[in-house]
């Protein structure tokens, strides 16, 4: 479980986060959906614990800084942080004996289904935009996390990865982890969300939960461009 | 074009008014060393020697000319970034006027250059006796031949970028001129000085004198021609005046005729350099010095793999892979190796031509040798391998304590910066004439100083990390520096209080001054994994 409460984060005078607080369940994908400059990174970074904020964040009820909740954690940013001279395989050796990871075969597993076996002695600098964004998410995944946050992932990815990041969305939730995706994509989120959250000037403007068959409601993306484009400021929690 | 240029200079500005501070500082340097040699002037008769600075200014002359030539013959049109190449190449200009844009990016090579010769107006003071009018002759002069030079290489890259034989006439034919003048000059020596030895007895001020007044010298593309006007201006010789002037005019008209009259096609390899320029910026901005960004893309995989490391240490275990994929071996630091035989050449050059043929002590060569040194462990450790392992989520990721993780990262750096402070002190024996023991000392010395400049770099990215990666470069190299003052200064009292003879007190207390600084600056910063934000 994901836990955001009353965060706050500043950058000098600007305030991107204004006082967010949301859950994610086990077993539940959240969407934090937002045009540019929303404030969707920053809180992503605030839970992957790579900035100082005001608030709480809880990881499976533990202080997003403490070791056992940085153990729980994978983190996917939005531009894959390769180190230049170390190949593929080697960025996944690295992630695995940092994390103490004993055996090899979901790092192997992992090299296979986004194929980059044939990649694995290409250097980070070496590869293409799309090719490191996988080489990244793999990283995030190979020590199993509980909780996993992606920043924008599906940026630069062929369509082949974006299906396959899809089904891997999927397998996380079925496996009862918990998934927070931050997009401005709207057209690439298809169905598989449980919860989606819209932030609008570092505040979410609206909470939508994906219930089937609920009848007469704005779809997601109605709202959504309700919300953006100035139509409606205020939450509607369904 | 031209406004838009100016406009985004102006707005530069507007947003970062501190670039404004920087240059009126590099200004003040450069008219502060350039008019240090006139103000030291003791007027103790020492007789000025015009051949030697005049041979001299022209065989600086000629090397600029010979770099920055292949320099354009290599890169074509530089200095286009990728927005100019999306606005400018693929909009309705023609490549003739969009090359006025890598024009104006030559000059600011220029202006480089010329800082780096006035930085050098002491050392060039010492030792062959240039006076301030000479330093600003030496760099105006350096500066026409720049921008001249780099046209002329840059024309043979455009015009026959898909003719490789022909392209390659081009830089044949200054090799064979490049040749051709060593090889005549030696000719002029032997018949001036007998044989070799009677030209090793001359000493090398004798030998630069000579060469850089033979009529090959004066003859030389360029360089020398430029050569001509400094001798014209000094003598008053109108002859030379006119004739250097006349072939400098006739030069520049011929390249304005050349990219006027033939067809020149650069955007290919233009497109490829913005490219290479926007990897730079990106590296710069991620805090890696250019040279260092431009050694890592040579860089290949070889049969070293991780295998090593779990937990913390493998942050560890991976410097010391990526040092040995870098350079075949881990203690080796490519940028340090390179450096360091910029020194080893500037320290030899220096001890030649001052002092050889004058048997004085090895003071002065050693005083320099450190000065270059030191400077040179600024981009060097200043923002190593630890500082940079803070723009990668990593370090912040992994589920270990943050200390644990910084002083892995610090140890991983020890190799490098021992084996650096041990060609650092062979240096200064082979050449400043101090003893084994002092040679010792000056080692410990040399990594105190090492480590200074990494953890002082660590702490200006803990206090100012919020305010930008340029800024911060430059605050933490000034800062370093005077870290740097700050050891010498203590160390300095202390060597003169205990009327030392050598140079062993000296350099043992400034290696333990930089190593307890050190500590105590690691002590504040040890907490920094966990309280620095990732930038990301």
């Amino acid at each position: 479980m994901l836990t955001v409460n009353n965060v706050t984060k500043k950058y000098k005078k600007f305030l991107a986060n204004d006082n967010l607080s949301f859950t994610i369940g086990d077993g539940e994908i959240g969407i934090l959906l937002g045009p540019n400059g929303a404030g969707k990174s920053t809180i992503i970074k605030s839970i992957a614990g790579l900035l100082r904020y005001t608030g709480d964040i809880e990881i499976d009820g533990l202080d997003n800084r403490s070791l056992e909740a940085k153990r729980l954690l994978g983190y996917i940013p939005e531009i894959p942080a390769l180190y230049d001279t170390l190949t593929v395989e080697e960025h996944l050796e690295f992630i695995r004996r940092a994390y103490k990871v004993e055996n090899r075969d979901l790092m192997e597993r992992l090299l296979d289904r986004f194929e980059l076996s044939d990649k694995r002695k290409k250097m980070g600098k070496e590869l293409s935009k799309g090719m490191q964004q996988k080489v990244s998410i793999c990283c995030a995944l190979s020590h199993d996390p509980k909780v996993v946050i992606f920043d924008e992932p599906m940026v630069g990815l062929d369509p082949h990865a974006i299906k396959e990041l899809k089904t891997v969305f999927r397998e996380l939730r079925d496996g009862g982890k918990t998934i927070l995706i931050s997009t401005h994509m709207i057209d690439t989120i298809e169905d598989y969300w449980d919860v989606a959250h819209i932030m609008v000037g570092g505040r979410i403007a609206a909470t939508r939960h994906n219930k089937q068959g609920a009848a007469g409601e704005k779809s997601l993306d109605e709202l959504f461009f309700e919300i953006t484009e100035g139509q409606g400021s205020s939450a509607s929690e369904e | 074009m031209l406004s838009a240029t100016l406009y985004k200079f102006r707005r530069g500005l507007l947003k970062q008014p501190w670039k404004i501070l920087v240059g009126l500082v590099v200004l003040a340097v450069i008219v502060f060393f350039i008019a240090v040699p006139s103000m030291t002037e003791d007027g103790t008769g020492v007789v000025r020697n015009q051949a030697l600075i005049i041979g001299a200014s022209s065989l600086i002359f000629m090397v600029m000319f010979n770099y920055m030539f292949y320099s354009g013959y290599k890169n074509g049109a530089v200095g286009f970034s990728t927005a100019d190449v999306n606005f400018f190449m693929a909009g309705p200009f023609t490549e003739k006027f969009n090359l006025i844009l890598a024009a104006l990016n030559i000059l600011t090579v220029g202006a480089v250059f010329a800082f780096i010769l006035a930085f050098q107006s002491s050392t060039l003071n010492m030792a062959i006796g240039t006076n301030s009018f000479d330093m600003i002759a030496i760099i105006i002069g350096s500066f026409a031949v720049i921008v001249i030079a780099y046209f002329l290489g840059a024309f043979f890259c455009t015009h026959f970028d898909e003719q490789k034989e022909k392209k390659r006439i081009a830089i044949f034919t200054l090799i064979g001129l490049d040749v051709l003048f060593v090889i005549m000059s030696v000719v002029s020596l032997l018949k001036e000085f007998g044989s070799f030895a009677g030209i090793k007895a001359q000493g090398a001020r004798a030998v630069i004198a000579h060469i850089g007044n033979t009529v090959y010298a004066k003859i030389f593309p360029v360089g020398g021609w430029m050569r001509l006007i400094y001798e014209g201006i000094l003598t008053g010789d109108t002859v030379y005046l006119t004739l250097g002037i006349i072939l400098i005019v006739s030069v520049i008209l011929l390249i304005v005729v050349l990219f006027a009259s033939f067809d020149i096609n650069y955007y290919e390899t233009a497109i490829a350099n913005a490219q290479k320029a926007a990897d730079l910026l990106a590296a710069k901005r991620a805090g890696v010095d250019s040279d260092s960004a431009k050694l890592s893309q040579k860089i290949k995989v070889g049969k070293e793999t991780l295998t090593s490391g779990s937990g913390a240490s493998v942050f560890f275990s991976r410097h010391l892979l990526e040092n040995k994929r870098a350079t075949k071996f881990f203690f080796v630091n490519a940028l340090a190796i390179l450096y360091r035989l910029i020194c080893a050449v500037y320290i030899f050059i220096f001890s030649r031509v001052r002092f050889s043929d004058e048997g004085g002590n090895g003071t002065p060569i050693l005083i320099a040798g450190l000065m270059m040194m030191l400077i040179l462990d600024v981009p060097i450790y200043g923002g190593g391998k630890t500082i940079l392992e803070f723009n990668k989520p990593y370090i912040f990721l992994s589920p270990q304590e943050g200390w644990k993780k910084l002083m892995y990262c610090l140890m991983a750096d020890l190799p490098e910066m021992i084996f650096d402070s041990a060609v650092c002190s062979a240096l200064l024996y082979m050449f400043a004439g101090i003893t084994v023991a002092e040679a010792v000392s000056a080692f410990v010395m040399f990594v105190g100083f090492a480590y200074l400049c990494e953890i002082v770099g660590l702490m200006m990215l803990r206090m100012f990390k919020g305010f930008g990666r340029y800024l911060l470069m430059f605050l933490r190299s000034l800062v370093i520096y005077v870290f740097m003052v700050a050891v010498v200064i203590p160390s300095l009292i202390i060597s003169l209080l205990a009327k030392e003879e050598g140079y062993m007190l000296f350099m043992l207390s400034c290696a333990g001054i930089s190593i307890i600084l050190s500590l105590i600056l690691l002590l504040i910063s040890r907490n920094m994994v966990d309280k620095v934000e990732y930038a990301g």
